[in-house]
This record gives C-alpha cells, structure tokens and sequence, in this order.
C-alpha cells in the first residue's frame, strides 16, 4: 500500500478513510507501474480484506461497465440479506449504478491514458456498527475538467462538486435534437440520501474531498489531498 | 384497446441510456405498427431496479413522442416511483398514472 498522509481525514471514522486509501493506492499503482500486475495485487487485497473481522469488504474492478451490472444482482442480495427493505435496496443498486456510468461516461474520450480506463468499486459491511458504505472510484479528469467545457466559470474542484449534485448538470453532449439529457446521477443518489435513506454523502475530486450535507450545503474536508486525477463517491447507510 | 408491456422482458436491472434507447426504440414500434392500441401499460413485476436514467430515456421519450400513449402503474412500488418522479422532476414533465 501506498503511504498517504492525511489531516481531516484521519479524524473520520475508518470506514471512509479505508477505502479512499485503497483506491489511491491502487490507481497510484496503475500511474506509476508500467507492468502493474493487477490480478496479483487484487489478490493481495482479498487476502488483507479476510483478515479484518469487524467487516466484510469486497472490491471490484473493471474497465467496462456491463461487467458491473453483472455483478449487480449479486450486490442486491447482499443488501437484502442486511434486511434493508426490496425498495431501499434498488434504491442504493440504482444510486450505485448511476455513479458507475457517470465515471465512466463523462471520461469518455478523455482518460488519461487508455491504460487507465477503468473504474472501481468497494462495498465495506461494517458489522459491529451495522453499517455499509458503497464507493466507486476512478481515475479520470475529476469534476471540475468534466463540468468546466459548459460550465467555464468553474475555478474549483469544490465548486464543481457543489455544482454537479444538482439536476441537469452534465458533461454530456446534447442529442441529436439539440436537447439535453442526463446529469441526475449524483442529483439521485443526494436525493435518495437526504429524502428516504438517510445516509451519509462524501465525494472526492482531484485534490478536494467534501461531505454532501444536504442538497445546497457541501463541507470541504480537505483541500490539498495529493492528487491530480479521479474522483471518488462514497455513500453510507445504516442498516440497523 | 391498451396493452400490457412486462417490463422484465427487458431485463432485471433497467438500467442505461443505451440500453433505454434500444427499449424505447422497440417499444415505438409497438405503438406505431399495433392496430387500435390505445395505450401501453406497463408491468415491473419482479424488476429489481429501475434507474433514472433508463426511466428517462425510454418513458420520457415515449411520453414526449407518443403523448397520452404510455400509462404508468398507479400502485408501483416505492423505489420506480422515485426513479419517475426525478424523471418528472428533471424533464418537467408529469406522467400519466393509472391503475389498470
């Protein structure tokens, strides 16, 4: 694992510093490993993951994103099985898989390398505290290069998340009518957060990482994390 | 006369634009080329998600081309009824709901 020194975040409870570490690591890796055996370290993190008692993780990885809805189903009955309700449940499965398809669609044609065409995702059961958090992760442009082609008044990475929580926000081209769609993945998912599901909201961008408070309020935790690339979206709900 | 589209046809998971636009597309054809249709009605039994951006991809799109042509379930469960009304919210919009 890589060595990464946070402040603010390590006074968060471990649930959000655990899998912020492991995405960077993991995509630090990819940045700077030419011949990054990904199967291997994958099995290394399994390996680490069964060790831990009081949770139950798992991790996934994929540089398509059928190969998520694949395993869709799956995720769906790991949170029936925590006795969340059928309709919470597709709630948080529709919530996930609209962040999946965002990190994916709003980095098409601008990853920075092929090489780093892939998104991943953690799903972290924490069963003492009887609470799960979902993240996806990838190592795209970030919001605020994403947001800044239609939104150029953008001058920060803060201001870009506070921006892309709200509807109608997208990078996405208008179609072939000139009308605009999409831009409600991450609107969704802090509606279904704020409004029914009462969970707790985290997005990281680049260098900036923020609690989404409610639908206008966002906490910038820090500023000056050490990275240039990707974003994270992080979301925890209690079981209980 | 209306007819009854099981939406689980198109899958457990409804979810995508470009799976949305290859439903939507299917389902123009049905009421472009079915004789006397007066709506389409449509069933979500044993869909376990319906996402946003699906549900605007097929049922705004078919709310905005064929108007009064696509009713929605009155009584659908909680979670699509989310999904329709961040659809309504976002497209500005209001669908029709119906019980039968």
């Amino acid at each position: 694992m890589v060595e990464i020194n946070y402040k603010n975040i390590n006074s968060l409870e471990l649930e959000y510093l655990s899998p912020l570490e492991l995405f960077e690591s993991f995509l630090q890796k990819l940045l700077q490993e030419t011949n990054f055996d990904l199967n291997s370290y994958l099995n290394e993190i399994k390996k680490n993951f069964d060790k831990q008692k009081n949770y139950k993780i798992s991790f996934q990885t994929h540089e398509e994103k059928n190969s998520f809805y694949d395993c869709t189903e799956e995720l769906f009955q790991q949170l029936l099985d925590l006795n969340l309700s059928l309709d919470s449940s597709s709630l948080v499965v529709s919530s996930f898989l609209e962040i999946v398809d965002n990190a994916f669609t709003h980095n098409l044609g601008r990853w920075p390398t092929p090489h780093y065409k892939r998104v991943a995702s953690i799903f972290i059961n924490d069963i003492s505290k009887k609470k799960f958090t979902i993240a996806v992760g990838d190592i795209g442009i970030g919001f605020k290069k994403t947001l800044k082609l239609k939104y150029p008044e953008l001058i920060s990475e803060r201001d870009a998340i506070k921006l892309a929580i709200k509807p109608n926000i997208s990078s996405r081209p208008t179609d072939y009518k000139g009308q605009k769609m999409g831009g409600n993945g991450l609107y969704f998912l802090q509606k279904n957060i704020f409004n029914g599901l009462s969970g707790r909201l985290f997005i990281r961008s680049c260098n900036c990482f923020c609690e989404i408070l409610s639908a206008n309020q966002i906490q910038e935790l820090e500023s000056d994390l050490p990275f240039k690339y990707g974003a994270n979206v992080f979301f925890e709900l209690s079981y209980a | 006369m209306p007819k009854t589209i099981e939406m689980i046809k198109y899958g457990k998971i409804l979810f995508g634009r470009e799976e949305g636009h290859s439903a939507y597309s299917r389902l123009a054809e049905i009421i472009e080329t079915t004789p006397g249709l007066d709506y389409l009605y449509f069933d979500f039994s044993d869909v376990m998600v319906l996402a946003p951006s699906y549900c605007d991809e097929v049922f705004a799109n078919l709310h905005l081309k064929y108007p009064g042509k696509i009713k929605i379930p009155a009584n659908i469960r909680h979670a699509f009824k989310v999904a329709f009304e961040t659809v309504e919210e976002t497209r500005d919009i209001k669908f029709d709901y119906s019980p039968v």
